[in-house]
């Protein structure tokens, strides 16, 4: 429980700091607690700055986790640099 | 300080510096009052970090953290609006993530926010390898978690 509520205090810091820079590990957190919901946030946050195929591979992940399907249907039709 | 008289020296510089007197906004007389006080009556120095406005802010809060005076350091910083200082004091020297959290909500700006979120991120890291340690204690690979 910990874990999770801690998951989701780190990972609402970074998205008021605006900050995208530590992509990769909180990917790794948010995925390890199942915080898909708290990960679609910071991810969508993330991909204003970063063009990353981990980014929008996991954004997809994140929606699809949370059955956010017509979501995932406008980020496909969109531009995305994911390796589907 | 050679002749060994801090108390004297504090008791004199008050009166120049806390009293009206054309010497009041000296740097180097601010400096060496707030200096005195870190090495022999540490109570006073928080005083006088509120009270002067003069004072070397950068050098005295380093001097202060390697004295061991992390609030009075953390007091410094906030007071000079050098937040990012300031919550690295909070993580690192006082090692208070709750405090840094209460601090990153009042200034409310992206650096601040930042180093937060690497507190946070870096806080479970360690706790994730040891609760995998913990949990695996026949696995070799996990004896050192801190190596």
């Amino acid at each position: 429980m910990v874990l999770l509520y801690k998951a989701r205090l780190t990972i609402d810091s970074y998205i008021r700091a605006n900050d995208p820079s530590n992509y990769v590990e909180v990917i790794e957190i948010a995925s390890r607690a199942g915080k898909y919901e708290d990960l679609i946030r910071y991810l969508q946050m993330a991909r204003k700055t970063v063009r990353e195929p981990q980014v929008d591979g996991y954004l997809m992940l994140a929606f699809a986790k949370t059955d956010r399907l017509h979501d995932l249907e406008d980020f496909l039709a969109g531009l995305n640099v994911a390796d589907v | 300080m050679n002749a060994d008289l801090p108390n004297e020296l504090i008791e004199l510089l008050e009166k120049i510096i806390l009293e009206p007197s054309p010497f009041s906004e000296n740097q180097h007389l601010q400096n060496l009052l707030i200096l005195t006080a870190i090495k022999a009556d540490s109570a006073r120095v928080r005083d006088y970090i509120e009270k002067l406005d003069n004072y070397d802010a950068p050098e005295i809060a380093n001097i202060a953290i390697n004295s061991g005076l992390h609030e009075e350091a953390f007091e410094i910083y906030k007071k000079t609006q050098a937040h990012g200082d300031a919550i690295n004091v909070l993580i690192e020297h006082i090692v208070s993530i709750d405090r840094a959290a209460t601090f990153a909500e009042q200034v409310d700006n992206p650096e601040v926010w930042s180093r937060l979120g690497k507190a946070q991120l870096d806080g479970l890291r360690v706790k994730d390898s040891i609760g995998i340690a913990v949990q695996s204690p026949s696995d070799h690979r996990f004896l050192h978690p801190c190596q």
